[in-house]
């Protein structure tokens, strides 16, 4: 399929396919098309040509029933920066498929400790916000979950810990595809690795 | 659907209680308006106290104005309004929380106008609960169409929302205004065709905005 | 030339005749009215603008509802709404200022808030807003769904405003447009030319929005080819880095 941002084809002639229960890591430089794919897989942005379908579904009309099936770590952080971080939470678990207990189980794995949880969001680092934002794309119940360069922000510890939940969720038979242009570590945990260059996805040798 | 209005109302109000943006910037400019309609009125109380209505609404519609823009502008900030639609939220449910939260708002900013006004214009307020009845209504109809089109006009330059709220609000402020005049002057028979009128009006821009915010998301 | 382009010219010849003729015929041929005497040939232009510009307002919004509804989603719905759009803003304008112009001799003033007036003037603004949202820019689905919106909300916005201020209007004062000592009896040339006028207005907005629209369709084609360029770019890049 080939994708327009603004007239500008951020994906051109772009073949690209996922399986249940399978990590794929899409790696490629900045300005390749990662962020758009993930975005097109969400129903976010529209094909300018070609089909797109997630779990059977086009996410252009049936936007809705993708989308609950679909959790996206995405670059902003999409929370509310006056409201603390536990507010946050369950503001979205009320409104959203987001499980609260499950939630705040990620943040205590990823190192948050209930101080971080009851200050407003604008006073946490970058990488505390991150942390926050995964624990809620982490316990959505989605059959995909779309992970955009989590690593960027993250210490090794919980980069590792992500990764290892990363890997848990896929062993439970979901469907995980993460988007980065760090290739060492997720090159291990995915089960294939797509190449984007200037719009178009090559598939690498699975491993 | 009601859960994630109650859920979005109460957060609004929440941030708005944090931030206080209202209370400290829309407020005073409430206030500003009014000083210079005495200013243009060269501060007659007579002409005041007959234009005292209209004037109360035109401020008012400034007030909903700014409090409608910083509503959808909270879901700007982060994004967060991005992660709403991905997580497939209720839109309808995400649109009467807005609305909810802002008619609170504005509820609790025109008592303060209205004692100010009664005040400064010289004004008595009578019929309270019919003026505060008509707010009420009226603020559902200016919000509901409001946030549609601060939905419409999201991310695009500040002064484009006035530009196309106000004509279409404006049924609604005139009746609004003629039924303070009526309630102000106590003739409370004329004030009930215009309260009709409300009423329609209103109703018939919230179902319109239950209608199309899921489209205006989208877009 | 091909034949689409003979027709459009053809309906621009015959709008530009039927105006000339409608001129010709309201200021020389017909006769003065009783009461408004010559104040009368301003019926001929006035009422027919009146008619393109509610008659504009109706195409843009069954153009926005088509381009909304996605089954039948396509570009050139959004290019007719914003053609008839431009077009209806445009007879609006006129008819405002065709009122105005006989409203200074037949009333003394050149505005008054009547009921009329003053919704016309609403209506003016409520238009003149979707083109000015159409002015910023943005992509071409986000504008078109965004216009389409602020296209329906105003619709349904005109009876609402006309329906209040008539209201706000007619509870204290007489409406001034409806005063019965200057309605006319409208017969023999001076309804042909009556007729002949909205035949004439209606063939010269065909011809506006047919032309807006050609135009601004051969924008969004080149626009088209932009985009199919710098796919080629994008593939050519790519062929060298491999």
């Amino acid at each position: 399929m080939t994708v327009l941002l603004d007239r500008f084809p951020a994906l051109v002639r772009c073949d690209f396919d996922a399986y249940e229960g399978e990590v794929v890591f899409v790696q490629g430089p900045n300005g390749s098309g990662k962020t758009t794919l993930l975005r097109l897989l969400g129903g976010l942005v529209e094909a300018f040509a070609g089909s797109v379908l997630v779990f059977g579904r086009d996410p252009k009309t049936e936007a809705r029933a993708v989308r609950r099936e679909v959790s996206y770590l995405a670059h902003s952080y999409q929370m509310y920066e006056e409201l603390s971080g536990r507010e946050n939470l369950s503001f979205f678990s009320a409104t959203a498929s987001c499980d609260l207990e499950r939630a705040l189980e990620w943040t205590r794995r990823f190192g948050l400790i209930d101080r971080d949880l009851d200050v407003r969001f604008r006073v946490l680092s970058a990488g505390q916000r991150k942390k926050m934002s995964a624990a809620i794309a982490l316990s959505r119940r989605t059959e995909l979950l779309l992970i955009d360069e989590p690593h960027a922000l993250l210490d090794q510890a919980t980069k590792a810990t992500l990764d290892r939940g990363l890997l848990e969720l896929a062993q439970a038979g979901r469907t995980v595809i993460i988007a980065s242009h760090e290739l060492d570590r997720i090159a291990t945990l995915a089960s294939r690795t797509y190449r984007m260059s200037n719009g178009t996805a090559t598939l690498m040798g699975s491993s | 659907m009601v859960r994630t209005a109650i859920a979005m109302a109460k957060k609004d109000l929440r941030l708005e209680w944090r931030a206080r943006v209202l209370i400290n910037q829309v407020l005073p400019f409430v206030f500003v308006v009014i000083i210079l309609f005495a200013f243009g009125f060269d501060a007659k109380v007579e002409i005041l106290g007959q234009v005292t209505p209209g004037l109360f609404w035109v401020t008012s519609f400034f007030g909903l104005e700014l409090a409608i823009a910083r509503s959808v502008g909270i879901e700007g900030e982060n994004q967060a309004q991005v992660g709403l639609v991905m997580m497939g939220v209720n839109p309808r449910g995400m649109f009467l929380g807005k609305v909810f939260a802002v008619v609170v708002e504005m509820l609790a900013l025109e008592a303060v106008l209205s004692v100010g006004i009664a005040v400064l214009f010289n004004t008595p307020l009578h019929e309270v609960p019919l003026l505060a009845l008509s707010a009420l209504i009226a603020d559902i109809g200016v919000t509901t169409v409001g946030i549609v089109l601060a939905g419409v006009t999201e991310g695009l330059s500040g002064s484009l929302l006035p530009l196309l709220l106000f004509p279409v609000v404006s049924p609604v402020l005139l009746s609004a205004t003629k039924v303070w005049q009526y309630g102000l002057s106590g003739s409370l028979a004329k004030a009930v065709p215009w309260s009709e009128l409300l009423v329609g009006f209103s109703l018939i821009y919230l179902v319109l905005g239950i209608l199309v915010y899921g489209v205006v998301l989208e877009g | 030339m091909s034949r689409n382009a003979k027709l459009k010219r053809g309906v621009g010849i015959t709008a530009l005749v039927m105006i000339a003729l409608t001129f010709w015929l309201g200021l020389y041929v017909t006769p003065p009215a009783e009461v408004m005497g010559n104040l009368v040939r301003m019926l001929y232009i006035h009422p027919p603008m009146a008619w393109i510009a509610y008659l504009a307002y109706g195409i843009t919004t069954a153009a926005s509802l088509l381009y909304l509804w996605k089954r039948t989603r396509r570009r050139e719905w959004d290019l007719i709404a914003a053609a008839s759009a431009e077009a209806g803003v445009f007879f609006t304008g006129l008819t405002i200022l065709t009122g105005s112009i006989w409203g200074r001799p037949a009333w003394g003033v050149w505005w008054t808030w009547d009921a009329l007036l003053t919704s016309t003037a609403v209506l003016f603004l409520l238009y003149l807003g979707y083109l000015a949202l159409r002015q910023v820019p943005m992509s071409e689905t986000k504008r078109g769904v965004r216009s389409a919106i602020a296209a329906l909300v105003a619709f349904i916005d005109v009876p609402i405003v006309h329906e209040s201020v008539y209201w706000w209007k007619t509870l204290h004062q007489t409406p001034s447009v409806l005063n019965p000592s200057l309605n006319v009896e409208v017969h023999g040339s001076m309804a042909w030319t009556l007729l002949l006028g909205f035949v004439a207005f209606t063939m010269a907005y065909v011809w506006m929005v047919w032309t807006r629209y050609e135009t601004s369709k051969r924008q969004a084609e080149l626009a088209d080819l932009e985009v199919e360029r710098a796919i080629r770019e994008r593939l050519s890049v790519e062929e060298v880095s491999l």
